[in-house]
């Protein structure tokens, strides 16, 4: 397979950092009640990422590796207040609706993890491609999660009254909690069944050859 | 270790990358910051566009504060001739406070209107999400018609469910108006907002309401008046207590009709509060007849005052017969503010009983046979 495909597949689901590696859950349980902030986080994860996943690659043979982390942080630290000084200026309302989350960008698992696990091991292109597709694939489960939480629970889609019913809870933590819980069992159902369908091909395959081969 | 050795080390490389990055990085941001950076003008255009749509014209007001339950933190006068003042009110949760942009309307040198609220920020109030805009638009539509010397209050606005933050809204809107009656416009006097409040329950009929002087002299209210008066009572009847009435006369088919206005404060609600109700009592031929209306006018500690539906079945109901009483059950008990209902019939049944003590003139008899079916009241 094409190695850029599979970094592809890898972000969007086989290692989707929502359903797949449970990571970055604090600004998920946290802004999923919208799915406007879910949105507007998950494009600023895919801005950071990726840039910060070109500079660590870039830089992966200039920084020694005792200091690695320590380089990482600040570089991260960096984009993210970048990040929020662009948000502020110029989308002041996802920069209200996102609050104390932003700054929290800094400690996501998913930059510090996707740095340290590919971003120094890779070139440019290959960390840039892979800080795009995990940024992505956060940004799709969020928004999914968002609009269900929004949906339901305030009768809402990005802001828009679509109906007067709604299940307040389903737009509280706990509530995105529940949501979140659910999405990752049918994500992961999914993906068993179609690599459960997959095997069985294969297998099927394999046995005919064998068949074939024998006869 | 030799000073060459060092600086051919790990160590030393380790510090000169890490200081690199420091360095980089504050260069970069020192520049982004100068590019970037929200200046207090921008932030509060933005927070006027939020609340007109666009930019306007503004010039900052020297501030005060006339209300001890909030704090005026910044005042403007907008182009159109309206405030814009930041307000925050205390006595939220947990004695938190809100912070609300008010938009307050100003014609002829009198405040006309509130044109908008917005929640600018927030101290401990954790569920502030739950007071929606749909709220903070009841601000402009209770405006002259619900709001009384007391301002609005926090059972006024019944689209959010967090009494302590809409407390604090109330107060920071209270205290908005209040700062702009008093630095900038005539405060509209109590006689008007009173006139105009009784002038409800008479829709289109052109209402005459007596009360008195401070000498306790009866006298027409007018809407100059700067205090209101009524005929002190301060009666107990049964569980309320009689506060005061006024009279209301006007003509219907050349006849005049005339009504007793009783304010009475019903016992027994709920956590041993009570309820205020302003009860307007007919009195034909020299008797009291029939209601009016009942209308609630305040209450303590009465957390579900906002359930009571059935103040309408008052209205039209006899009270000839002795020693009638309403009862809180059928058509006078709404579900789920039992205690209330309570309240609110005692403080009626108050009422009926104190008017039923009072001896009217007779009425004087018209030579032509219309009109002249009413009877002119006075104390007992």
């Amino acid at each position: 397979m094409n190695k850029y495909k599979k970094i592809t597949l890898d972000g969007l689901i086989y290692q989707n950092p929502t359903f797949m590696l449970v990571l970055g859950t604090c600004p998920t349980l946290g802004l999923i009640s919208s799915a406007f902030s879910a949105m507007g986080m998950g494009l600023t994860v895919v801005v950071i990422l990726t840039l910060s996943n070109i500079l660590i690659s870039a830089l992966r043979k200039v920084i020694p590796n005792s200091v690695r982390i320590p380089c990482y942080i600040v570089i991260i630290a960096t984009l993210v207040t970048f990040a929020r000084m662009f948000l502020e200026k110029f989308v002041p309302d996802l920069y209200d609706s996102l609050g104390g989350f932003l700054a929290l960008i800094v400690v996501n698992c998913i930059i510090l993890g996707r740095a340290e696990a590919f971003a120094n091991k890779h070139t440019v292109p290959e960390a840039a491609v892979d800080g795009v597709m995990q940024g992505l694939g956060f940004t799709l489960a969020l928004t999914l999660m968002g609009i269900i939480c929004e949906f339901f629970g305030k009768g809402s889609l990005f802001g828009y009254e679509i109906m007067s019913f709604s299940i307040g809870m389903l737009s509280k933590p706990a509530g995105a909690f529940l949501v979140y819980g659910l999405s990752i069992a049918v994500f992961t159902y999914v993906i068993d069944c179609i690599e459960r369908a997959k095997r069985v091909k294969a297998n099927k395959l394999a046995r005919e050859n064998l068949l074939r081969e024998v006869a | 270790m030799t000073v060459k050795g060092f600086f051919k080390s790990n160590v030393f490389k380790c510090l000169a990358t890490l200081l690199c990055v420091l360095l980089i990085s504050g260069i970069f941001l020192t520049i982004m910051n100068a590019l970037l950076a929200v200046t207090p003008e921008e932030k509060f255009q933005r927070a006027i566009s939020k609340i007109y749509g666009k930019n306007v014209a503004t010039t900052a007001v020297a501030v005060a504060d006339y209300n001890s339950n909030a704090t005026i933190e910044e005042a403007y006068r907008v182009e159109d001739g309206n405030y814009l003042v930041k307000s925050t009110g205390k006595g939220g949760y947990e004695n938190g406070t809100v912070t609300c942009w008010v938009v307050i309307e100003f014609n002829n040198g009198a405040v006309c209107g509130i044109g908008k609220v917005v929640i600018d920020s927030n101290k401990n109030q954790s569920y502030i999400d739950r007071v929606t805009d749909k709220a903070l638009n009841q601000f402009g539509e209770l405006y002259n018609s619900e709001i009384n010397e007391k301002g609005f209050t926090e059972n006024m606005i019944t689209n959010a469910t967090v009494k302590g933050t809409k407390t604090a809204i109330c107060n920071a809107v209270n205290g908005a108006l209040d700062f702009v009656n008093n630095s900038f416009g005539k405060v509209r006097a109590l006689g008007e907002r009173f006139l105009e409040e009784i002038q409800k329950a008479y829709g289109e009929n052109v209402i005459s309401v007596y009360g008195t002087d401070d000498k306790g002299v009866e006298k027409l209210i007018t809407k100059e008046d700067e205090t209101v008066t009524g005929f002190k009572v301060e009666a107990q009847h049964g569980n309320a207590t009689v506060n005061e009435y006024y009279k209301v006369k006007y003509t219907v088919d050349e006849s005049e009709i005339l009504h007793y206005l009783i304010t009475s404060t019903g016992n027994g609600g709920y956590q041993d509060g009570t309820v205020t109700c302003r009860v307007a009592i007919a009195i034909t031929n020299g008797k009291p007849t029939t209601i009016y209306n009942a209308t609630i006018i305040g209450n303590v500690g009465q957390s579900y005052i906002n359930d009571i539906k059935h103040m309408g079945n008052y209205s039209g109901k006899d009270i000839t017969g002795d020693g009638f009483a309403f009862e809180p059950s059928g058509d006078f008990l709404s579900s789920g503010a039992t205690k209330s209902s309570t309240a609110i019939a005692n403080a009626v049944n108050g009422a009926i009983t104190y008017v039923k003590t009072l001896t009217f003139e007779a009425p004087e008899t018209n030579p032509d046979g219309d009109g002249g079916d009413n009877g002119e009241g006075g104390n007992s």
